[in-house]
């Protein structure tokens, strides 16, 4: 309070507000927040730090960036999986709501989530509609027992796969992308296009393009995995002046008739898709 | 064929991980493993334990071979980890996450693997960790991470077979993209 006083900035970053927030001024994110709302609240105070006055505010409540409104939509609630702090405590819930109507829980570590199996189908299947879901404070509330806890990298990868066929807004096609870590593929159960474009991803960074011809995937399959991955924390973006060039791998046994007939040979054996 | 050209799959991990069981989820043979009655229950409580190694194997269309190794789990035979790993298409490790000692197996296995060789394909399957309490398999993640080591790390139960076809499906994504990318590098 005292820093307001001096007129210093101050920007609050709200939890769970369970008492009124003191009145520091107009940069308050209430968790869980919005990229696009922290994007707005930096260019704000950009704005505020360059402008002599005290009254500049700029695009307040007005999405920023390049992409059209109806693109941004899509991503609305993937935004908000995308703040989600594991710092948290898993004990403090939220509630997933669409149109007032609660579809799941997921703990305040965004680790794991709870839901009907019915809600957990239509999730992965991509029947439902999760860009307007928004996550509310449970205050407390806990969720029905008798819900299964499901590891909630299977909800961050399928809001992730069914956004948008296009890039997420905070990916570029121009970008090199590689793996940081996998997610949980046994809890998403991918595809076995899926499997191939993430192992793709972790060898070297790659551009889209790069991704669909070494994947041998389509452009929507290798762009909604791209989304799905990102989703999932999953990504980092590599300058391509900065891509060291690795030295060969060592080799392991070779098959005698040659790599390609073999991955069909064992893949046709083991019944995995191609 | 020398033993440096034999086409290879090494399943490892500490005792009562699951790697007989693996092998015998997908071998088209009867797996053979050299088990003896477990004389250190201390460290885990299974009633017999593979002392020198599984074997099962894989036999393609066209005549092909494919071995499948479990090697022991117990540190003291990790000499034979390595002669195992010669030359593999890829290992997998699995982990019993409900064992006591599962984190401190989890950094011994990757610090030892990844010395043998950095880039042979290696995928994690960590079983049993989805409990009441939270979900674990971050904690492994974190592991990982800290060793600089981007491997496949899924969440298994490789009494089904279709988790255990989840992970060799894995390796050989990282295989083949292995090979494209030497190809397209050379």
């Amino acid at each position: 309070m005292s820093w307001n006083a001096d007129r210093k900035l101050v920007v609050e970053i709200v939890t769970v507000p369970t008492e009124p927030i003191p009145d520091l001024g107009q940069y308050v994110l209430t968790y869980p927040f919005k990229a696009r709302q922290a994007l707005e609240l930096l260019l704000r105070l950009e704005t505020r730090l360059t402008t002599p006055t005290d009254v500049a505010v700029v695009g307040r409540g007005q999405p920023q960036g390049n992409s059209p409104d109806h693109q941004r939509g899509k991503w609305e609630f993937v935004e908000i999986l995308r703040t989600l702090n594991p710092s948290l405590s898993q004990k403090d819930w939220f509630v997933g709501q669409r149109n007032g109507e609660s579809l799941f829980w997921l703990s305040g570590d965004g680790l794991t989530y709870l839901t009907a199996p019915s809600t957990a189908q239509a999730i992965r299947s991509g029947t439902i509609d999760l860009s307007d879901v928004v996550l509310v404070p449970a205050h407390g509330s806990k969720p029905n027992p008798i819900l299964r806890a499901r590891a909630s990298i299977e909800l961050r990868w399928f809001a992730g796969y069914y956004a948008s066929e296009q890039l997420a807004p905070w990916l570029l096609s121009a970008m090199q992308y590689n793996l940081t870590r996998w997610p949980d593929f046994g809890a998403i159960r991918p595809a076995p296009s899926q499997i191939r474009i993430a192992a793709v991803l972790s060898i070297e960074p790659i551009s889209l393009s790069q991704l669909v011809e070494r994947s041998k995937s389509s452009l929507p399959e290798a762009t909604r995995t791209l989304n799905a991955l990102a989703t999932c924390g999953a990504l980092a973006v590599v300058e391509s002046q900065s891509v060291a060039k690795r030295s060969p791998r060592k080799t392991s046994a070779t098959p005698r008739k040659g790599f390609t007939r073999f991955f069909l040979e064992i893949r046709k054996h083991l019944g995995l898709g191609v | 064929m020398a033993a440096d050209q034999e086409l290879k799959i090494v399943f490892t991990g500490p005792m009562g991980a699951g790697k007989t069981t693996a092998i015998r989820a997908i071998s088209d043979l009867p797996p053979v493993s050299t088990e003896v009655i477990n004389s250190d229950k201390e460290t885990h409580a299974k009633s017999t334990t593979t002392v020198a190694l599984d074997y099962g194997q894989l036999v393609l269309d066209g005549g092909t071979t494919v071995n499948l190794y479990g090697t022991p789990g117990q540190e003291r035979f990790s000499f034979m980890w390595e002669i195992l790993c010669r030359g593999a298409l890829g290992v997998v490790l699995l982990i019993d996450a409900s064992s006591e000692t599962a984190m401190a197996d989890f950094r011994t296995f990757i610090e030892y693997f990844r010395r043998i060789r950095y880039d042979q394909p290696f995928v994690i399957g960590v079983g049993r960790h989805l409990s009441q309490d939270g979900y674990h398999l971050e904690e492994y993640a974190k592991e990982l991470s800290t060793h600089e080591i981007v491997a496949p790390l899924f969440e298994v139960d490789v009494r089904h077979r279709e988790d255990v076809l989840l992970l060799v499906q894995t390796l050989l994504c990282v295989l083949e993209a292995q090979v494209v990318e030497a190809s397209h590098a050379s």
